[in-house]
């Protein structure tokens, strides 16, 4: 009964239901995009600037290498790299998997010498696992099979006065504590935001086990998924099948392994929940003003329902009820629509922006179900909130003067 | 169902003016009775009627409806009571418009919680006595002054009340239509003794009136019976 009065009063004065309506829809599309948008770029930024380029889904390493790594970084490597990577890419998810081998030392041109803490990589694994990894070269190329080749990070190439084509003499301790020098050939220089390239040095991993007499050795596998979304699921699955097979490893997934991801995920969240509110308090009032003038103008409506036995609380019922009907439809309409632009965008390649050093940032808007659910919510409670006082009004309306007023 | 009311005035507030509406009226009105409170615009008629019908509170005073006094019950006991126990008619037929005549009419039934089954043929019953049955699905706004009446009597005798109070039901009406709801009140008091209260202008409803009550600036100055003014 209530339902049926409460929507037909709405249909009765349709322009003041449909700007209403617009000012939730528009509320809720702007919160629910905003949310997608910002999940888009927090996606772009961790998959473009890590996860493609330098750290992988998730990574598998020695139990005690990240405690260790800086006094023994040879001694906390995977003994058994090979099999190890094997088993890992037949594991539920895993698209990809190869290892790098971290090496540490001396590199000199001659005239200059500085520390590298460097890497060995399975070149054919990097370009499976980390395809981005080939856009952080800014001069020259990456590595090819040549086993003298290295590439350099831009601040240490630059310390160091050297350039594509240039030798380099790097020096390193083996694992058995001996002293070994190899000449490499630069043919690369790598650099990019969050890269360490003031002490980065990349060889090929054979080389790299050959120099340090460390055969078959890797300090961390990384790892590509099938799914984005359910890498840490996936992860999670590795680490208990790897604790089953009793290897001393541990599995760190891209938020553990991303710097301030969780810092970053919350920024991006308090910017759409801070949005959220202020909307919400706007449109809150404008549900009330609409409300309260609808109430004015409907007194005698209620005199009327008064006189024939409606109890005040059924008013106030029936007032809370066209609120609540307004914020759900409005709610309703703003989530399709919302979603439906997202799922447009992304269809349509996304929205595209300049980024540093000419890189184009394409953000795909993904739906952030959290922030729905705070702008369906929000929606639900603000008309409640925004209707209760008047509905209360309405409630404590004197008949006779609502009946007998011009 | 009868009504008493016992030194009730009635006050209140116009800008920077208090009005006395009512100076201590006493009145008793009997079940089935047919009476008309009838006075100049401004008397206190309609406030006396509001009052008797327990749609508004007294200033001072006492108020019996079947000897249960009524001033001190709750805004949610008094709603109930006239739900279940007193019909309004209306000057200006008071429907609500979002409603069709059948919605307008099964209304009152809904806050009584009627079942459906029964809500159907009490409606279908009440708008064949007013004789707007065919009319059932219209919207309210595409019906004659008198239909709205029409409908607002069926309205007010959907719930089988005991009284029913009417307030210049037929000052937006023409003299035909008028004709039509007196005669049509008056059955109701005369078959069902329903307990009919108006205040009115209306010299014909005044005629058919078995007690004629004037009121003149809040005071009850004359109570008669209709024979003695048509004798």
């Amino acid at each position: 009964m209530f339902l049926n009065i409460a929507f037909q009063n709405l249909w009765r004065n349709k322009r003041r239901t449909l700007f209403t309506e617009l000012a939730i829809v528009f509320g809720v599309v702007v919160v629910i995009f905003t949310g997608a948008f910002l999940k888009g770029m927090f996606r772009f930024w961790a998959q473009d600037v890590f996860i493609s380029a330098t750290t992988g889904a998730f990574q598998i390493e020695h139990q005690k290498y990240r405690a260790e790594s800086t006094l023994d970084p040879l001694g906390t490597t995977l003994t058994n790299g090979a099999e190890l990577i094997a088993s890992v890419e037949r594991m539920p998810g895993v698209q990809a998997a190869y290892g790098e081998l971290r090496i540490v030392g001396i590199v000199s041109n001659g005239s200059r010498s500085d520390v590298f803490d460097g890497r060995g990589v399975d070149r054919d694994g990097q370009g499976r696992v980390l395809p981005g990894s080939d856009d952080l070269i800014r001069a020259g190329r990456s590595l090819r099979d040549d086993p003298n080749e290295v590439v350099l990070g831009q601040l240490l190439a630059d310390k160091l006065g050297v350039a594509v084509g240039d030798q380099v003499a790097i020096v390193v301790r083996t694992l058995q504590g001996g002293i070994d020098l190899m000449y490499g050939k630069v043919v690369g220089v790598k650099s990019g935001s969050h890269f360490p390239s003031a002490t980065y040095l990349e060889m090929n991993l054979s080389r790299a086990q050959k120099f340090l007499r460390m055969p078959n050795r890797v300090s961390q596998i990384l790892v590509k998924t099938r799914e984005f979304d359910r890498s840490v699921e996936y992860a999670e699955t590795a680490a208990a099948k790897l604790k089953d097979a009793g290897q001393p490893v541990i599995v760190r997934n891209y938020t553990e392994l991303i710097p301030m991801y969780v810092t970053v995920g919350s920024v991006f969240k308090l910017i759409a929940t801070t949005i959220s509110l202020i909307l919400f308090v706007i449109i809150g009032l404008g549900i009330a003003n609409a409300m309260f003038v609808a109430i004015r103008e409907r007194r005698k409506e209620i005199g009327t329902l008064l006189a024939i036995g409606m109890e005040p609380f059924q008013t106030r019922r029936l007032f809370l009820l066209e609120g609540v009907l307004i914020g759900l439809l409005g709610a309703v309409i703003g989530l399709v629509l919302a979603v439906g632009l997202a799922h447009a965008i992304s269809a349509h390649g996304g929205l595209r922006f300049d980024g540093p050093d000419s890189a184009i940032i394409t953000v795909l808007p993904r739906i952030d179900w959290s922030i729905t659910g705070l702008a369906l919510g929000l929606s639900f409670v603000i008309s409640i909130v925004a209707s209760w006082f008047p509905a209360a009004a309405s409630a404590k309306l004197n008949p006779v003067e609502a009946l007998t007023e011009a | 169902m009868s009504i008493r009311i016992a030194s009730v005035t009635k006050q209140y507030q116009l800008g920077m003016t208090t009005v006395n509406a009512l100076r201590g009226i006493s009145l008793k009105i009997e079940q089935g009775e047919f009476v008309a409170l009838v006075g100049p615009s401004g008397s206190g008629k309609s406030t006396a009627l509001h009052i008797l019908g327990a749609l508004d509170r007294p200033t001072s005073g006492e108020v019996w409806i079947q000897e249960t006094p009524v001033t001190q019950m709750s805004d949610k006991q008094l709603a109930r009571l006239r739900r279940e126990h007193i019909g309004f008619i209306f000057q200006s037929f008071h429907l609500i418009p979002v409603l069709s005549v059948y919605g307008n009419v099964e209304f009152p039934l809904l806050l009584m919680k009627t079942p459906k089954q029964e809500r159907r043929e009490r409606v279908m019953a009440t708008l064949e006595c007013v004789g707007l049955a065919d009319r059932a699905q219209h919207k309210t706004e595409e019906l004659s002054g008198g239909q709205r009446q029409r409908v607002a009597i069926a309205r007010a005798l959907v719930t089988r009340p005991s009284i029913i109070l009417s307030d210049e039901p037929t000052a937006n009406l023409d003299s035909q239509n008028g004709k039509g709801i007196i005669d049509l009140m008056q059955k109701l008091n005369e078959e069902q003794r329903v307990t009919l209260v108006f205040a009115t202008h209306d010299a014909s409803i005044v005629s058919r009136a078995k007690r004629i009550v004037h009121i003149l600036d809040g005071a009850i100055v004359e109570e008669v019976p209709a024979s003695v003014l048509q004798g």
